[in-house]
């Protein structure tokens, strides 16, 4: 019995001890150059990303076609064996599933629901994707305000999880597998380069996001771990800064983007 | 038995911590100014919670896109007393200089039916054409201030509006101030940033204009 307890203090100690760690770990990151500071005990730092129905909403509302092109197919969800592989590929899946749902195709709609639902299930991801929520969404198929809902309410759920639970390991992967699908949707949308053409434009504003995203990285102390993915989206962000203020994208710029899009997309879904 | 027991207190409070954190489930604003808001807006895209205690602050960092129309603002349980927050928009310069010119490749890669780039058996990308070109090289410096655009405390109202002509980041900063509560317990807070829900194609259609046009 003395042993069980002795036990059960060590389990509560480590517990105690990597919330405070955790905490040092945040509070690093307020001392930022220029940037206005405020003293405290404690600073808890939340770089947000937009959810990609935002982003999807824009592109319906832009007038675009759906393109099943776009999406991964989730037969590929076999492939996906490692924990790294399954969190971002979570992220592509959870993008198409909001693109789907955006543009009513209700016959993908539920195949991607449930793809994400065995990730999340892989994960251990306890909020968000259940199974009374399948049930609901089969029964609300025809109807879009529902499917947004229950769609909103899912990934919203999956990713207050993550973040209730600071899983560093997962987190990052997550929002770079969504955002990178998300913006990759994006460019495939664009027919020709066009700087005043709206879509292009979003692209450009993307940068916010990825800066975030970086940020994001950063605060978890992961960008030596998952150097593969952070080096892509630090150079794709070196050609966001690249952009000229007054003369703006040029299509040279807007390949470089792309291309780079492009190239971590393959690598995230391969 | 005992074992079971001692497993089912430790499972209790792992689950109790996780629970008593859980603000985005726990709380939702009770200010009837501002409740307003949640049937306009949706809120679930990004808004932060966290739980906070005495003098404890947080700092939320966030998109704005332009064509959109948002809503700010915090919310805090009761016992907190008052929140004091204020959002900070970073006013960038780019400088640009050319440091020189030098030679680059453009690489084509092999693509799918769908244009998506295809890797090779060891994963690596699958070469069709290089081009050899002529690149300018730049030397890129960005000088950001920091410009508070909305004071709680300075404000009329406990909310801020905004419908921006360019996106752009933004960051919120919140404050807790001495509460009534003890220096040990806290109480959520909750950053709300609400996008208005459109309804109906408000949105410029640009490809239709463009084929009107062409028409």
């Amino acid at each position: 019995m003395k042993k069980n307890f002795i036990n059960f203090l060590v389990i509560l100690t480590v517990v105690f001890f990597y919330k405070c760690s955790e905490e040092d770990k945040q509070k690093k990151i307020v001392d930022e150059p220029n940037e206005e500071q405020i003293e405290t005990n404690q600073t808890k730092i939340f770089y947000q990303i937009p959810s990609p129905l935002e982003t999807y909403s824009f592109l319906y509302y832009s007038g675009v076609s759906f393109f099943k092109g776009n999406l991964n197919d989730p037969k590929n969800y076999q492939r996906y064996l490692t924990k790294e592989k399954k969190a971002l590929n979570f992220g592509v899946y959870a993008s198409n599933l909001a693109y789907c749902v955006i543009f009513q195709q209700n016959n993908y709609i539920i195949d991607y629901f449930n793809v994400c639902k065995k990730i999340a299930d892989d994960l251990g991801l306890l909020d968000g994707f259940d199974e009374k929520l399948v049930i609901s969404l089969e029964k609300n198929i025809t109807n879009p305000d529902s499917t947004y809902q229950i769609t909103n309410n899912s990934y919203f759920y999956a990713v207050k999880f993550l973040e209730q639970r600071n899983l560093s390991d997962i987190i990052p992967l997550v929002l770079t597998g969504s955002w990178i699908e998300t913006v990759n949707t994006i460019s495939k949308s664009i027919k020709k380069f066009d700087k005043k053409d709206p879509l292009v434009k979003r692209l450009i504003d993307e940068q916010y996001s990825l800066e975030n995203l970086l940020s994001i990285y950063e605060t978890f102390n992961v960008a030596e771990i998952y150097k593969k993915y952070y080096d892509i989206l630090k150079n794709l962000h070196s050609f966001y800064l690249q952009i000229d203020n007054e003369k703006g994208i040029t299509n040279r710029d807007f390949e470089k983007i792309t291309n780079e899009i492009k190239k971590l997309r393959a690598i995230i879904i391969s | 038995m005992r074992k079971n027991l001692i497993i089912c207190v430790f499972l209790f409070i792992i689950n109790s911590l996780y629970i008593y954190t859980q603000c985005h489930k726990k709380f939702a604003c009770d200010d009837e100014n501002l409740e307003v808001f949640f049937d306009e807006y949706d809120f679930k895209s990004q808004s932060a919670y966290a739980y906070l205690s005495n003098k404890d602050s947080a700092k939320v960092s966030i998109v704005l896109y332009s064509g959109q129309e948002y809503v700010i603002f915090v919310c805090s349980e009761r016992e907190l007393g008052n929140i004091d927050w204020k959002i900070v928009k970073p006013e960038r310069k780019t400088i640009k200089k050319m440091i020189g010119i030098k030679m680059d490749s453009i690489v084509k890669y092999k693509t799918n039916e769908y244009g998506d780039y295809i890797l090779d058996e060891k994963g690596d990308f699958i070469i069709e054409s290089k081009k050899m070109i002529t690149d300018t090289i730049w030397q890129v410096e960005r000088i950001t201030h920091y410009n508070p655009i909305y004071e709680k405390n300075k404000a009329e109202k406990p909310y801020f509006k905004i419908s921006p002509q360019k996106t752009s980041s933004y960051t919120i900063y919140v404050k807790i101030g001495e509460s009534k509560v003890s220096d040990y317990e806290g109480g959520c807070v909750n950053v709300y940033v609400g996008r208005k829900i459109k309804h109906g194609k408000t949105f410029r259609r640009f490809y239709e204009i463009e084929e009107k046009e062409k028409n």
